[in-house]
């Protein structure tokens, strides 16, 4: 009898657990979903509202193959927007429009327009990283414009605007002339009580008729404010010191006068020093950078070793004058994007409790000593340029 | 009479200790109030510690064969030390239902937001009891295998995170007053290291009670370190961010991204935490059920498991109302509330035993 | 829920008094009992949410009073 009680309570427990390990309450099946790759807010007419869109695709249209004659079907994504007075209220509107829930786990952006972001977002950063549905990974933008028309340019090679505007970000390594700041980054930068939080910027351009989105420059904030651009080539001032700068091309003169030579940045690295001269704070910033030959359109021979001492010289002051560049306009602005104060924090912890609260007197005063150790390495597959000798 | 028939051996103790303290702990860190200083505060933590547990394995192997509850009988005498042994079995079932209340709060805020909190509850429950009425042999043999996947685990997600890492967020080290570091450390201290003090429930079944202290001071360090390892990761990771979040590990581990491929990880530290939460609730369930049935002089313990485990169940829905509840109390309240189970009654029957010279056989 | 409730004790009851009565252990099944219907009564009162006095919030008070007069 005992025997046969045991196997019966295994049999419940069995039962028990297998019912439980579908996990049945909270299941969403794919077909129930509308997998969001892409959020852009905007302000909405009526004051104090915001507008968000969300862009959901079609999973049936992705299936289809886009060939033949011109593709003709349907976008293969769908923008939805509403608005409402808090993020979580308009985003749960979409519910009325949408037959199926919204689900964030799969969103690779949030855009904010222009005039949303000057007013400051903290507000709406709590719903994004409070939900447990939206990830630290997605890519924080600011849209000159509106963020909804962004999310309607037109992607030639992917078929969803959302992940066509992640892949720029991720392409811009080749440049490193537009920042790309992941939520987790931004949020850092935002807790942070001195440094400015930074967002890449995306802008649309119009090219035969299409609407394009173009990735470049960096978006500055103070506290939680848009404050100000910085264009390219202060861009990549900002990530020589931040150690951001992945690859690149640096243009510089020729050595003998005529013509230009393309140098490839191959690698980087950056350190960030505060020093304590005469009772006043100094950074010093060290940048290493090595770096190929990548093309030349003068006729010398750039190999000979003066020539090619001389073009390490000219990287380095390239370097030097793009880092001057985004020095001089965030010290204009008044924002700590390059987090000169942590490094004051980190190295005199005692001193940093006194000017912790006037940071911002001090920064635009402060000064900067720019040490680049610029190294050419290789010459590519030719040494000599082609031309008869 | 003998309650339990099973032997444990004193390298699975070892491991039991391991997955005891880890816990819980994974979820919510130790020390967290020290900002990024944790780590250290662990370490400090750690210390004190080890002399808790040099405490309470001294008591062990001095009343070898005994547990709490018979062993307060002798040190106190056949009233009192029934009181002390109450209020003992009450702390160990309070801080099993407080063990499960956090994982029903985990499951509920993070993974299932919509799924009434007591499914976990019972779920849960129900499995403890099952390992619980199969004695302490089986729950030892589960911590075996659970905490070396675990420690793997702990291991692997750091060692992805390894490039996210950002050295510059321990500096400055130090950066807090003294005094809130002595906090926290005080709180790493007893959360939780010094709730191996349930572990005087389970050392006598020790095939050769002459390792416990050896085993236990392995057990701590091992412990310490996963944890400085965890919490290192979190800061590393989450910088300044860090203090907002409600679950710092989880956050640090969603953010492993290897080339877009390699992602969504964070499931493994819920697998951690169902393990290792599974392992300190069942010894601590264990010791309030044998505790109970030597109490009452039972026969056997198992007819006390099931009722125990619903009062479990009830109780922990009952003590609060919502996670912030829950995290005032760990951090506040709970630091204090365990000094007379975690040191005072401990340093009192060590002493009381070395005057009296007891036990006399 | 008051269902399940019951279905589950009467399932815990079902459980455990066959053995203990067929083995004798007379004792063991008073204890069981109290314990069941203690737990049963609980969960009953907080199914039915009637406030229950909470021993947290004892504790809480306790530890609070004890810090103010230490400190």
């Amino acid at each position: 009898m005992p025997k046969r009680r045991k196997i019966l309570f295994k049999l419940i427990i069995f039962i028990i657990f297998i019912l439980s390990i579908a996990g049945c309450w909270n299941r969403r099946e794919l077909d129930t979903l509308a997998i969001v790759f892409g959020v852009g807010i905007d302000k909405a007419k009526k004051p104090g509202n915001i507008e968000i869109t969300a862009q959901v695709i079609k999973p049936g249209e992705m299936k289809s193959p886009q060939g033949g004659s011109g593709g003709g079907g349907e976008k293969p994504y769908w923008n939805l927007t509403s608005s409402g007075k808090t993020i979580f209220s308009a985003v749960r509107e979409f519910t009325h429009k949408s037959n199926r829930k919204l689900y964030f786990p799969h969103n690779e952006i949030i855009i904010f327009s222009e005039d949303i972001a000057k007013e400051g977002i903290r507000k709406y950063m709590d719903f994004f990283i409070r939900d447990p549905e939206i990830r630290r990974l997605v890519w924080v933008l600011v849209a000159k414009g509106n963020a909804s028309e962004v999310l309607e340019t037109k992607a030639i090679l992917e078929k969803v605007p959302a992940r066509n505007i992640a892949q720029l970000i991720e392409a811009r390594a080749a440049t490193s002339q537009a920042s790309a700041v992941r939520l987790q980054e931004f949020l850092t930068r935002l807790m942070s009580k001195t440094t400015a939080p930074i967002a890449s910027v995306i802008e649309i351009t119009r090219e035969k008729k299409e609407k394009i989105a173009r990735l470049i420059g960096t978006a500055v904030f103070k506290d939680d404010k848009l404050v100000g651009y910085l264009n390219k080539s202060e861009t990549r001032g900002l990530l020589w010191v931040i150690g951001e700068v992945k690859s690149g091309i640096i243009v510089v003169k020729s050595p003998g006068g005529n013509g230009e030579v393309s140098l490839e940045i191959i690698h980087a690295s950056s350190k960030i020093i505060p020093e304590i001269k005469d009772n006043n704070i100094h950074i010093r910033v060290e940048i290493t950078e090595e770096g190929n030959l990548g093309e030349q359109t003068s006729a010398e021979d750039l190999t000979s070793l003066p020539a090619w001492t001389v073009l390490e010289r000219r990287q380095s002051e390239a370097i030097h004058n793009e880092v001057r560049r985004a020095l001089k306009k965030a010290q204009e602005l008044n924002t700590d994007i390059f987090a000169f104060g942590e490094a004051v924090h980190r190295k005199y912890p005692e001193l940093w409790k006194d000017i912790e609260n006037r940071w911002d007197e001090y920064f635009p005063n402060i000064e900067v000593t720019i040490n680049v150790n610029a190294k050419l390495r290789r010459s590519g597959m030719t040494t000599k340029p082609p031309k008869p000798e | 009479m003998k309650l339990e028939g099973g032997k444990i051996s004193s390298s699975h103790l070892t491991f039991l200790m391991i997955g005891f303290m880890i816990g819980s702990s994974l979820i919510f860190i130790p020390g967290q109030t020290a900002g990024h200083d944790a780590w250290l505060a662990i370490l400090a933590g750690l210390a004190e510690g080890l002399v808790f547990a040099v405490i309470y394995t001294t008591l062990a192997m001095r009343f070898a064969g005994k547990t709490l509850v018979q062993f307060n009988d002798i040190v106190y005498g056949p009233y009192l030390g029934k009181a002390i042994s109450i209020a003992y079995l009450w702390y160990f079932f309070h801080l099993a239902s407080l063990v499960l209340r956090s994982f029903g709060d985990f499951f509920t805020a993070i993974i299932f937001p919509e799924t009434p909190m007591i499914v976990f509850i019972v779920l849960t429950a129900l499995i403890c009891a099952t390992a619980v009425r199969n004695g302490l042999e089986v729950i030892t043999r589960c911590g075996l295998i659970l905490v070396v996947t675990m420690s793997l685990a702990v291991l692997t997600t750091t060692i992805l995170l390894f490039k996210d890492m950002k050295l510059t967020n321990f500096l400055p080290v130090f950066d807090i007053p003294l005094k809130d570091f002595i906090k926290a450390s005080h709180s790493a201290a007893t959360f939780p290291f010094g709730e191996t003090v349930a572990f005087l429930m389970v050392i006598c079944f020790l095939e050769n009670v002459k390792f416990a202290k050896s085993s236990a001071i392995k057990a701590l360090i091992i412990t310490g370190l996963l944890l400085v390892m965890a919490s290192v990761r979190s800061i590393g990771v989450l910088g300044v961010t860090a203090p907002i979040h409600t679950y710092p590990s989880f956050q640090a581990v969603r953010l492993i991204n290897i080339g877009n491929i390699l992602t969504r990880l964070e499931i493994i530290v819920v697998g951690n935490l169902l393990a290792m939460g599974f392992l300190k609730i069942s010894v601590l369930y264990y010791g309030t059920v044998l505790g109970t049935a030597q109490l009452l002089k039972l026969r056997s313990y198992l007819p006390l498991v099931l009722p125990i485990g619903a009062m479990l169940v009830s109780f922990s829905i009952l003590q609060f109302d919502s996670v912030i509840e829950n995290i005032f109390f760990t951090f506040e309240i709970y630091p204090y509330y365990v000094i007379p189970f975690q040191i005072g009654l401990p340093l009192l029957s060590l002493i009381i035993a070395i005057v009296r010279g007891l036990p006399k056989d | 829920m008051i269902a399940l409730l019951i279905i589950a004790f009467i399932g815990i009851a079902l459980f455990e008094i066959p053995d203990l009565i067929q083995r004798k252990r007379w004792r063991e099944l008073l204890v069981f009992l109290v314990f069941l219907l203690f737990a049963f009564i609980v969960s009953l009162l907080q199914v039915l949410e009637i406030k229950l006095p909470n021993p947290v919030k004892g504790i809480e008070f306790l530890v609070k009073y004890l810090l103010s007069v230490v400190g």
